[in-house]
């Protein structure tokens, strides 16, 4: 059984993919109730529920017809290191103005790795992914972060702010 | 680039955005009463010395699961409305039956959680729409039957049937004392909310 600190964070992971509160517990709650309804209670942790999450939501936009995850359309930047969200800061205020801009992958993979602390290796894992593209994902982010950042003033490298 | 106080690191930023969205009580305690009301593996047999054992637990757990709900859902404003709201987003989610079938004998069988019967509604088989199957959902977080049916024109209608209580859903309409049932409109649906045989019965369609 979750507690509610799992629950909280299982809700969020719900709320990152579905960006609506009252969705996001819809989510979680049909979630739970299928793996309850499973007779394997090794599939009763965190990692599958949020498997079940992301393919109950996936379930939801297909029967929406809404695109659940949106393809990268460009190649991936030879640059990019999984570090690179690391050393930005910004303005809490800035964030919110800015989380619009995020579309579900970008937000599914900022909740796995602030809140969970997973690598980009980790989140490839999780969401089926290749590496390569988390990176191409991340890059991206961060391109939304800085390009906001700058035309606000906002958001910088730590390096940056010091100077 | 002029450096602010108010920044901090990103990560914390975002932890913090996340932080701020939160289940609150009522949807916390709800989700515990499904985890412990909810064994699993439930379609699994119990060991014969056990099964009446395992029922008696499940009966007094289900009781508590509808208890819970009943206590968190009083004195909640504008019941028809409420009803209303969250019958159309469960009809347009279409999520997937649990069984499919056109009998209700059948049908009825497979809600083996529900702590009531899901009856053939008169006032609604007057229209003879055609039944596709059920699944399991909820009304003001007490625990009810969806029932999917095609009707004549060829449209999707869901109809929900729950235990009807005054003190969670208001004084509604009654068949039995010979009330109209209560018509309102929801997200362009049309969701008519009547009681018949002591069950709660709404309906979401899209209207003529």
């Amino acid at each position: 059984m979750f507690n509610s600190k799992q629950l909280q964070q299982l809700y969020r992971y719900s709320f990152s993919l579905c960006a609506h509160k009252d969705d996001a517990y819809d989510l979680l709650q049909s979630a739970l109730e299928k793996l309850l309804k499973r007779s394997n209670d090794s599939e009763y942790n965190l990692s599958y529920c949020r498997t079940t999450i992301r393919n109950l939501y996936i379930d939801q936009c297909r029967r929406r017809s809404i695109l659940a995850f949106q393809p990268l359309e460009d190649e991936l930047p030879a640059d990019i290191n999984e570090h690179s969200l690391e050393d930005l800061v910004i303005q809490q205020k800035t964030l919110e103005e800015i989380w619009p801009l995020f579309d579900t992958t970008d937000r599914e993979i900022l909740f796995l790795w602030a809140a969970l602390g997973h690598t980009a290796q980790e989140i490839a894992e999780e969401t089926e992914t290749a590496r390569g593209t988390v990176l191409s994902r991340i890059h991206r982010i961060r391109q939304k972060v800085t390009k906001y950042g700058q035309a606000v003033g906002l958001a910088e490298h730590k390096e940056g702010s010091k100077s | 680039m002029k450096n602010s106080p108010d920044q901090k690191p990103f990560k914390q930023a975002v932890n913090h955005h996340f932080a701020e969205n939160s289940l609150d009580n009522s949807q916390l305690k709800n989700l515990e009463a499904i985890q412990e009301n909810t064994a699993i593996g439930t379609t699994k047999k119990a060991a014969p010395t056990w099964s009446k054992i395992s029922y008696g637990i499940y009966a007094i757990a289900l009781s508590i699961v509808i208890a819970v709900g009943i206590f968190l859902n009083i004195g909640t404003g504008n019941t028809p409305e409420q009803i209303a709201r969250e019958v159309v987003k469960n009809h347009l989610y279409m999520k997937p039956l649990d069984i499919n079938s056109s009998d209700i004998k059948e049908v009825s069988a497979y809600f083996t959680m529900l702590d009531f019967l899901p009856l053939k509604s008169s006032e609604y088989h007057r229209r003879n729409p055609l039944l596709l199957g059920g699944r399991y959902c909820s009304i003001k977080g007490v625990t009810a039957a969806q029932l999917r049916y095609k009707n004549t024109e060829g449209s999707l209608e869901t109809l929900y049937q729950v235990p009807y209580d005054t003190d969670v859903f208001s004084d509604l309409p009654k068949l039995d004392e010979e009330e109209p049932p209560l018509v309102l409109y929801e997200r362009g649906l049309e969701v008519t909310i009547w009681v018949e045989k002591g069950l709660l019965m709404v309906t979401s369609r899209p209207p003529k």
